[in-house]
């Protein structure tokens, strides 16, 4: 059991983050470029339906990855080292912790600034009509700091497994 | 200045500019630099 729990949680970590990181570039391949051509009329499609389903499992994705990618990271026993990004380690910069950091803040942005806003701009939740393009806006570029940072997070976790990536 | 995160192909290539400047930063300080810490397999078994 001891030995097949750090394979269970990296599963569950990557089935989590193929939720998030495939939602995440959902948004910003194809929603965000595509609604400018929607018809004002068929909009409400996306705002309505497809958008809020969309972020549930796009939060709780990132959720799930977070979480399990520590439990999985405290099981392999590297949580420390990952953390502190190997700083005074006296073996220089983790790269796998650096990508864990990338998570992180991803993580942060997904739950503290874009489904806040997000909740603003589809009218989820109460606001001035006026909020909505600011809130709108705001998600918007939080997602795409998410869609820049996904890239070399990847590379950072698949380094981790891959000791080539570092030459 | 247009903020670069307004365009998706900007924002592709600065993630390109960070992943390359990790890369860099990882390999200047040491030789097993950006590898899982040694004395636990990555793998059970």
């Amino acid at each position: 059991m001891e030995d097949y729990l750090p394979f269970l949680f990296r599963y569950l970590h990557v089935l989590s983050g193929v939720m998030w990181i495939g939602l995440l570039w959902y948004f910003n391949f194809v929603q965000i470029p595509t609604m400018p051509k929607i018809p004002d009329e068929l909009k409400p499609a996306i705002g309505k339906h497809i958008a809020p389903e969309a972020l549930f499992w796009f939060r709780w994705g990132a959720m799930g990855t977070v979480i399990t990618g520590l439990v999985l990271a405290m099981l392999n026993g590297y949580l420390h080292e990952t953390m502190t990004i190997g700083i005074g380690s006296g073996y220089g910069l983790n790269g796998l912790g650096i990508g864990m950091w990338f998570g992180i803040i991803m993580w942060f942005n997904v739950w503290f600034v874009i489904w806040p806003n997000q909740k603003i701009a589809l009218g989820i939740v109460e606001a001035e009509a006026d909020a909505k393009p600011a809130a709108a806006r705001k998600a918007m570029l939080f997602s795409r700091t998410n869609t820049m940072l996904s890239i070399p997070m990847l590379y950072c976790m698949v380094s981790g497994q891959n000791g080539g990536a570092w030459f | 200045m247009k903020n670069p995160l307004e365009s998706l192909s900007s924002t592709v290539v600065l993630g390109l500019i960070i992943t390359v400047v990790v890369v860099l930063l990882v390999n200047m300080t040491g030789s097993d630099a950006g590898s899982l810490p040694s004395g636990m397999p990555s793998m059970p078994g």
